[in-house]
């Protein structure tokens, strides 16, 4: 029998994608910011169209882009590959964070508003979850309805301005956002990381412009402190602190995917857990009431049956995401610890690194998941590019393009090997955790039977949904 | 201000003002070619407790040829239009043109063909047709 000892953070190989040439280009202030323009037009574009266009949802650009180009765009493509590069040019926080600024583009040392400190016992992403799963909760209605969609992206854009001007820096983007919440976690898997590369460099520099800004840019917007920044969960890659570091000590690298899964961190905290789960137990759900033939739930869902009924899902939707997943796996976990000979380890810590480790289902659960509302609705792309209002215009052409899913005969194949994958990863994650957290490999092999349980049955259910 | 805010600001405004405006601009000059490069009238089809028939382009007029132009906004309708005798089905999105010839003045009904909701059956509404 051999004693393990796994060290609390992995080493991995890491390739910088950073050329000279692409670093002056990064360090250049009108980068991001006209990524964000960019993103910005987009979005007016999806507000009128949401607001104004015709109410028929696979005609209107705003449903077709905002639920299925840019949902599909994120989850599947930007968060693996590149982390929280939405993040670097959401146009969400940008009013906001050009008032508090004072400034568009050009660096100020006079910020406005009052500056506040976020409130310590917000410190969390408790808000974010209850954002995001009271969104969710109206989905079937918010994701059909162009009008709604609208007025969702409209107040999105309006709630930051506020709270820019009354806390410091981006509170919104690190402590409200809905769409940030599932971003960061998920971006723990992505294929790209932003890193101090030289620890020492940094220790020894007394400057510490990352977190103090310079005449080259601000002090790190999300509250991180680059020299020990080890996860990518908060960090939303506005590259300040690429532009302020004088020592040319930040790097942007291709790593091992997964690679934070492991690591610890002390704002790794039970909220970041629940959102772990919140996102598996959504999937599921989605795939059901969205996806699923069971026309008697989007009733219950869109108030079609009654208040009654409405109130039914709400308890099933939000006691499942809060309290019955959560529960089922702490009392999973607690049974892991005891299996592997270690009750007296901490649960809550246990809880939280499994929790996480669950990021890679989660994340194909949804790939898989979006992989078919693309499949299927591409189509619709090219005739709302054309007309975006479904007014009669047609300015591509392509307005009359005739419904035609891409090769939906693959896609049962596609979903069953993403969320394949996504098992595997979590289990490796998982197996990894119980080395570390228990004596030898037999105890870790003990305590990984109820943990990798859960993720198997999880896996038996999507591929249910998926397969049929 | 800098050089650059003044630049970036610029962009900003063309974003913000710029493309709502290209936007209402645009739309200004389809619907004024749709409705008076010939003789079109618009008719948008709602739900009637959305308002039901809404005409835009004025009224027939008597031994003049038309187009009428009839645009589903947001279930499929049907239509009818008495003593004209057309009809069609309406599906969102695919905007349906039909030609028509008023013989005499007056109000000329229609009616929606398709239960397309609880107020199907009061989706009323008229045609004008003026002399020539």
């Amino acid at each position: 029998m051999s004693t393990v000892s796994a060290p609390a953070a992995q080493a991995y190989p890491t390739r910088s994608v950073l050329t000279p040439r692409l670093r002056r280009l990064l360090r250049s202030r009108w980068v991001p910011w006209i990524f964000i323009l960019a993103s910005l037009a987009g979005f007016v574009l999806v507000i009128l169209t949401g607001l104004f266009g015709t109410m028929t949802g696979n005609q209107n650009f705003a449903i077709v882009f905002v639920w299925i180009v840019w949902w599909f765009a994120l989850i599947a493509i930007l968060v693996p590959l590149m982390s929280r590069s939405w993040c670097a040019i959401c146009p969400l926080p940008a009013g906001g964070e050009w008032l508090q600024r004072g400034s568009l583009v050009e660096h100020k040392t006079r910020t406005w508003g009052l500056n506040r400190k976020w409130p310590r016992r917000l410190n969390n992403l408790w808000t974010v979850n209850f954002l995001f799963l009271g969104i969710a909760l109206f989905s079937p209605i918010i994701t059909t309805n162009p009008r709604v969609t609208g007025f969702l992206l409209l107040g999105l854009m309006i709630v930051p301005i506020p709270l820019a001007l009354i806390y410091s820096k981006r509170a919104f983007c690190r402590y409200v956002c809905p769409v940030g919440g599932f971003l960061g976690l998920y971006s723990n898997f992505s294929w790209l990381e932003l890193r101090a590369n030289e620890k020492a460099v940094c220790q020894h520099h007394l400057g510490k412009e990352c977190i103090k800004g310079s005449v080259e840019g601000y002090a790190c917007p999300w509250m991180e402190f680059p020299q020990t920044l080890g996860r990518n969960a908060y960090c939303g890659l506005c590259l300040e602190c690429l532009k302020t570091c004088p020592k040319e000590n930040i790097d942007i690298r291709l790593r091992p995917f997964g690679a934070d899964l492991l690591k610890d961190a002390k704002d790794k905290d039970a909220s970041e857990a629940w959102k772990s789960l919140i996102m598996l137990e959504l999937a599921g759900v989605y795939l059901v009431v969205l996806l699923g033939p069971y026309g008697y739930l989007k009733d219950w869902a869109t108030f079609r049956a009654g208040l009654d009924h409405f109130l039914l899902y709400t308890g099933l939707f939000v006691g499942g995401a809060l309290l019955f997943v959560p529960f089922l796996f702490l009392l999973l976990t607690h049974l892991s610890r005891v299996l592997g000979g270690r009750p007296q380890a901490s649960l809550r810590r246990l809880f939280i690194d499994n929790a996480v480790a669950l990021v890679p289902l989660g994340l194909f659960a949804w790939i898989a998941f979006s992989v078919a509302l693309l499949q299927v609705n591409w189509s619709y792309i090219f005739a709302t590019a054309s007309d975006p209002f479904g007014w009669g215009w047609d300015l591509l052409g392509t307005k009359a393009m005739a419904w035609q899913p891409i090769l939906p005969q693959t896609l049962p194949y596609i979903q069953i090997a993403l969320v394949l994958i996504g098992l595997a990863y979590t289990v490796t994650a998982l197996h990894r955790l119980s080395l570390r957290h228990f004596e030898t490999r037999r105890a870790a092999a003990k305590a990984l039977v109820p943990m990798a349980a859960f993720a198997f049955v999880a896996t038996a259910t999507f591929l249910r949904l998926f397969v049929g | 201000m800098g050089r650059q805010n003044l630049v970036a600001g610029a962009l900003l405004v063309a974003v913000l003002v710029g493309l709502p405006a290209g936007i209402y601009v645009y739309e200004a000059g389809q619907r004024h070619q749709r409705l008076y490069a010939e003789e079109v009238i618009e008719i948008h089809a709602y739900v009637a407790e959305a308002g039901g028939w809404v005409v835009h382009g004025g009224a027939l007029r008597v031994g003049v040829a038309f187009t009428l132009r009839l645009i589903a906004e947001d279930v499929v309708h049907g239509f009818f239009i008495e003593r004209l005798n057309v009809t069609g089905t309406l599906v969102p999105g695919h905007p349906m043109e039909v030609s028509v010839l008023a013989t005499e003045p007056g109000s000329y009904t229609m009616y929606c063909t398709v239960s397309c909701g609880p107020g199907h059956n009061v989706m009323v509404g008229r045609l004008e047709a003026v002399a020539a």
